[in-house]
């Protein structure tokens, strides 16, 4: 197959793409908390990358990438941060991988971009849950991620529509 | 190349949109109850939750002193102390609150906090 | 071809590597999270007060129990004035003699005598004689005579206190109090304890002196004077310690005069304050203890730069109800009270 002759290009493709995932999540970071939203919700953005690689590039990558986001995450800002990046971006990246590579589940990009986000506030959730000690969290906070996750849904899907054919395009030719 | 927008779409989002509403509905019943502990020399003897309180009721956890309970709060209602602070303390009823019989060693305090880990008085 | 095909065998391995290690990181940080996150709360009365203590991390029961055996010490063997052979009642059955006490003793009532210089007296662990004449929440609680009050005020000097590494000297007719300052001491002594032991972090109020112990954001509350079981703000605090002088703690009234048990220690009197409350966050138990009694007595423009001298900040609450902040807890303190101000 044409894919082991371009190791090396697609490695500094991956790079390029990881850096990307870094640098929007640390973009995010710097969002102030808004009224009305969630404290510590996020859109996101970075999730259209593992999106991305998890349509066109590989399973493995689009997993490898989440990890390093997850890894950096507990660099910069700490252990708790590294869990729910963690657990939020594995879930997310499972669904994004079994929804954008099945050629029988009929739903558009906002609709994987929901399932997606719904998942990744799901382990962010359960993680905040379990070092909380409480699961009041659930019902006190679950709520409003939800809805929160049909807002970024819609965001990252369409980010992805977008930005998918130059992408795809780039990723072809290495 | 896959569309943007289908129909399938929708159904996510109003499942998505149930699902939320399904978490919430339990904030609507559960007003967070009001539990009180008592402890006698540091030792925690009884747990009490406040809202299921039928009636009014009255014990001794300790000789000297005698606690009062009706629905939603708790006090100290007897103190064979001098000062009397306990007493005059009155009822509790919010969480975090506490009213000690020093004397006697005798702690009342509602469980949970409102967001503060402590306080200083 | 050859090549490549190890390179994929080794890409494997190295893929197999990798996640295994991963694994391994994500489990040990997972078991770390879950070991700091259990904890362990008790309430209880020690030191004439109530003590509430919430250790994190494991072994909290066993660790609870330790903390509790040092308080019992702080109070039995150290400071009180009322337990037969602590250090400070040996110190006050012999004035005018070298009493030998142990080093902790004499480095409290050093750091003791160091603030009262510096808010010229007004704070005085010698002030024993008159406090036992209020006895404020104690068995004989009154309003004393003007000249029960003059004939023992001369007695009440700091200055007159010796104190060497292992040995402490009190004048003839002097007694020392620590009230004002035992329960900071205590957690100071609390912190030097947790620090030997497993626990990560922990929240500990002696009597509303508090302990913030280990890298753990608490939200402390400031208790509303006016209604002392609520609090009227909070405070986003960690590792330091907290404490509250405030005329609502313990107080009575004769002759439609209230009288609190905050005493100027150059009057022999209540302090009269525009203040309702002062809390003190610094880096000392004992400092914040006697920083905050000091700040209550001489009020806020007085204190300012006693409080720099330290470096000490501090919420002032005024009887009208304005609340003034120092600059260093300006974007840690949050109102939650709103029939208070907070003055610019």
């Amino acid at each position: 197959m044409e894919r082991k002759k371009t190791t090396i290009k697609k490695v500094a493709f991956l790079g390029i793409m990881g850096a990307l995932a870094l640098s929007l999540s640390f973009l995010e970071s710097l969002i102030p908390p808004l009224p009305g939203i969630p404290p510590g919700a996020k859109p996101g953005l970075a999730n259209v990358v593992t999106m991305f690689l998890a349509s066109s590039a590989g399973v493995a990558d689009a997993f490898g990438i989440t990890i390093i986001k997850a890894v950096f995450a507990g660099i910069t800002r700490g252990t708790t941060a590294m869990l729910m990046s963690a657990a939020g971006g594995l879930l997310s990246t499972l669904a994004a991988c079994i929804l954008l590579r099945s050629k029988k589940i009929k739903l558009g990009y906002i609709g994987i971009g929901i399932i997606c986000a719904v998942c990744h506030n799901i382990g962010q959730l359960t993680i905040a849950c379990f070092l909380s000690g409480t699961w009041a969290l659930v019902t006190g906070y679950g709520p409003f991620l939800m809805l929160f996750a049909v807002a970024t849904g819609f965001v990252t899907g369409t980010t992805l529509k977008l930005v998918l054919p130059a992408l795809e395009k780039t990723f072809n030719r290495l | 190349m896959r569309k943007l927008f289908r129909r399938a779409d929708i159904i996510i989002i109003i499942a998505v949109l149930f699902l939320s509403f399904l978490l919430f509905i339990p904030n609507l019943f559960n007003n967070d109850s009001l539990v009180a502990s008592v402890y006698v020399d540091g030792e925690q003897t009884e747990e009490i939750n406040l809202d299921k309180v039928e009636g009014d009721y009255a014990f001794s956890p300790k000789k000297g002193t005698v606690i009062s309970v009706k629905k939603g709060a708790i006090c100290f209602s007897e103190a064979t102390c001098r000062d009397k602070i306990c007493v005059d303390s009155g009822w509790l009823t919010a969480k975090g609150q506490t009213s000690a019989c020093l004397p006697e060693r005798v702690v009342i305090t509602i469980n949970g906090t409102d967001k503060t880990d402590m306080m200083t008085y | 071809m050859k090549v490549i095909d190890k390179l994929r065998n080794l890409n494997k391995r190295a893929l197999i590597a990798v996640t295994v290690c991963i694994t391994l990181i994500v489990g040990i940080v997972v078991f770390d999270a879950v070991r700091k996150s259990s904890e362990y709360s008790t309430t209880t009365v020690a030191m004439g007060t109530v003590v509430t203590l919430r250790l994190f991390g494991p072994d909290g029961e066993e660790n609870a129990q330790l903390v509790l055996e040092n308080i019992d010490e702080t109070e039995k063997a150290l400071l009180s004035r009322n337990e037969k052979n602590s250090d400070v009642d040996r110190i006050n059955s012999a004035p005018g003699t070298a009493v030998s006490v142990s080093y902790e003793t004499a480095e409290i009532i050093a750091d003791s005598l160091a603030v009262s210089k510096k808010c010229e007296g007004v704070f005085d662990i010698t002030v024993g004689e008159i406090t036992k004449l209020w006895d404020f929440g104690g068995e004989n609680q009154r309003l004393p005579s003007d000249e029960e009050i003059k004939e023992r005020l001369p007695f009440v000097t700091y200055s007159n206190v010796k104190v060497t590494d292992t040995t402490v000297t009190i004048a003839e007719g002097q007694s020392l109090d620590l009230g004002a300052i035992g329960k900071g001491a205590a957690c100071d002594r609390i912190k030097t304890l947790l620090s030997s032991t497993n626990t990560d972090s922990a929240v500990i109020s002696v009597g509303g002196s508090l302990l913030l112990y280990g890298k753990k954001d608490f939200t402390i509350g400031i208790t509303n004077p006016e209604n002392s079981q609520n609090s009227m703000g909070s405070l986003e605090l960690s590792e330091t310690f907290v404490s509250t002088s405030g005329n609502y703690e313990k107080f009575f009234v004769e002759n439609d005069k209230k009288y609190h048990h905050i005493l100027d220690a150059t009057t022999g009197y209540p302090a009269d304050s525009r203040l309702m409350s002062v809390t003190v966050v610094c880096d000392s138990g004992l400092l914040s203890d006697a920083l905050s009694t000091a700040c209550y007595i001489r009020g806020y423009q007085q204190s300012l730069e006693l409080l720099s001298q330290y470096n000490a900040q501090a919420v002032f609450i005024f009887k009208d109800k304005t609340v003034r902040i120092t600059d260093g807890l300006k974007d840690k303190f949050t109102l939650t009270d709103e029939s208070f101000v907070v003055a610019e």
